[in-house]
């Protein structure tokens, strides 16, 4: 038993952790760049549980789901990254709180 | 006939063919491709209609199914794509004339993904379907990329979409953790009669508040404004009527047909939605009154609206989904016109500002008297469509006896005749700056708004079309009975 004493719950709570990490990033942090990765931290929180769940239940489901959850998450960073691209063309800076074009 | 011709197949061909077309048409016939589009959408959507209620090919193990629900949005949907394609073919594009074919063909897959999403059964379908309409709609939210605003409106969508995406994902895990399988009907089978586990309580949180991003709902909303201001007008019409649309299907159905429909669950969301609801109504109607640009001015009564349509959804009950079905397609016949006019205001003006609907009422009445119906319906003022969807919506509260959300539902309804008063007054009293240039409309535009205004008119007096089509959404699916024997 490759996984010792750890069980789903531990799995669970990590995923937890990762999530709420990336959703702080997400809130927190100024700079696109790192918003983006923190998104990205969120699904693979999300693909964390998924495989652990498959893992511990059995289930091949779950582990399937994954490989859905990553093709987007890469659709997603690919057009991210080009509209970031456009928009350090115009305004040379990737800062999000320069983003203010639209307040009303 | 061949059961692969379904709307969804037809969607992406034609989103296909468009693109292949702009690659393969000389330069000079390229400007017959808006055309091309235009035809191909009402064509689809009289073959939607037409075959809406046929079985999909397959049900993919059971990842779709086709019943009332599904029949009476795939319309929806298609219909909403005629609108868009419609505003789009108007869109001046300037630098990026070159690629209007793409422009043109990516709301066909958005809407195909639409159209899955309103059959769907199994949250990995629901899952794929959401992202292949987010996904086109980032791209076209961002598509005039030589200017900021349009940027910046792209960059949030993407961020907040991927939030939601993330939220989703997680609900998901956690629902194979609570129940091992994401179909509906299983899911249902496995937890009837049990007390929720709290893993399973978890996931429905976390799917809704993945949902609650797309229907911008309280605290999930404040990308909305920003992101319907930035965005070219067409693509706003989209993420204001079908994206929101989208959002609210899956809620009906995750919580009046399938998956979430159990007492356990309701015992703990019942006063969540609710709550949601009374803040989501009450925020969008206070926000709204001070805005003085038409597209914000939408996205924050399009809130207003999700919270009503939320404060339905809450009761839980059939009455209640059926009237957000009701809500749904009033909604779509009065705001859809409103974009088709805000386009023809940004083409001449550059930007959707109020004060250029001044004196239009002097200049073209048809078009003010078109738009004020509309106006009036979204306030929900008799004997128009919107009021009697207000209504249904009042008594369902009513009924349930749910007195909190009646009492702000009522007051809300009365505060929100004030911003929508705006335009229509500019319209009528507000005299004509003299600088500006006269704002005429092309007389086929100024028709499809004076037959929408008298729509509004014809199915508030009458709503019996509406009322079959609603009971007709409430048809139980005939591919989950089979599968339950």
């Amino acid at each position: 038993m490759i996984f010792g004493d750890i069980t789903l719950g531990h799995c669970l709570a990590l995923s937890s952790l990762l999530f709420l990490i990336g959703l702080a990033g997400v809130i927190l942090r100024r700079s696109l760049l790192i918003i983006m990765m923190s998104l990205e931290l969120l699904l693979n929180a999300a693909n964390l549980a998924l495989v652990a769940v498959g893992r511990f239940q059995g289930l091949p489901d779950p582990q399937v789901a994954v490989f859905f959850v990553i093709t987007v998450a890469a659709a997603e960073v690919a057009l991210g990254l080009a509209i970031l691209v456009a928009i350090f063309r115009i305004k040379k800076t990737t800062a999000a709180d320069q983003l203010a074009t639209l307040r009303f | 006939m061949s059961p692969w011709i379904c709307p969804e197949v037809l969607l992406v061909l034609a989103g296909v063919a468009l693109i292949l077309m702009d690659a393969l048409l000389s330069p000079g016939k390229r400007s017959l491709l808006p055309g091309i589009a235009l035809v191909t959408s009402c064509v689809l959507l009289a073959g939607t209609i037409w075959q809406s209620g046929q079985p999909m090919p397959s049900s993919w193990g059971n990842l779709f199914v086709t019943d009332g629900l599904s029949s009476v949005f795939k319309p929806f949907f298609v219909l909403c794509l005629v609108g868009v394609t419609l505003i789009s073919v108007r869109t001046p594009m300037g630098r990026e004339e070159a690629v209007r074919s793409e422009f043109l063909a990516l709301p066909f897959f958005s809407t195909a993904g639409l159209c899955l999403l309103a059959s769907a059964h199994d949250f990995l379908a629901i899952f794929v379907a959401l992202e292949l309409v987010a996904i086109s709609l980032y791209l076209l939210v961002a598509f005039q990329r030589t200017q900021v605003r349009s940027l910046e409106a792209g960059m949030k969508l993407l961020v907040m979409g991927g939030l939601s995406t993330g939220f989703l994902v997680m609900g998901i895990a956690w629902l194979y953790a609570a129940a091992g399988t994401t179909e509906f009907t299983r899911i249902l089978l496995e937890q009837a009669g049990r007390p929720a586990s709290l893993a399973l309580l978890l996931a429905v949180g976390l799917i809704v508040t993945g949902l609650a991003f797309k229907i911008a709902a309280v605290p999930f909303h404040a990308w909305a404004p920003d992101v319907y201001e930035g965005a070219p007008t067409s693509i706003t019409a989209f993420l204001a009527v079908a994206s929101k649309a989208a959002g609210f299907v899956l809620l009906v159905r995750i919580f009046g047909f399938g998956a979430f429909a159990l007492d356990s669950v309701a015992l703990v969301f019942r006063p969540v939605l609710l709550t949601l609801g009374i803040a989501t109504v009450t925020l969008g109607t206070l926000a709204a009154l001070p805005q003085r640009n038409l597209k914000r001015l939408l996205a924050y009564s399009g809130i207003a609206h999700a919270g009503i349509m939320l404060l339905a959804l809450g009761t839980l009950g059939e009455a209640g989904m059926g009237t957000v079905v009701g809500y749904l397609w009033a909604y779509l016949l009065a705001s859809l016109p409103v974009f088709i006019a805000i386009q023809e205001v940004e083409r001449i003006y550059g930007n959707a500002d109020v004060r250029h609907l001044d004196g239009l009422a002097q200049k073209d009445p048809g078009t003010a008297l078109g738009l004020t119906l509309c106006f009036l319906s979204m306030a929900g003022l008799p004997p128009l469509l919107g009021f009697s969807a207000k209504l249904s919506v009042l008594s369902t509260l009513w009924n349930a006896g749910e007195i909190p959300g009646l009492v702000v539902g009522v007051i809300m309804a009365v505060v929100g005749l004030g911003f929508y008063l705006v335009p229509i007054r500019a319209m009528y009293w507000e005299r004509e700056a003299d600088s500006v240039p006269i704002c005429r409309f092309p007389r086929f535009l100024v028709w499809i708004l004076l037959v929408a205004g008298l729509l509004q008119l014809l199915l508030g007096l009458q709503p019996r079309p509406l009322i079959r089509l609603v009971e007709r959404s409430l048809a139980p699916s005939v591919s989950a009975i089979i599968q339950d024997k």
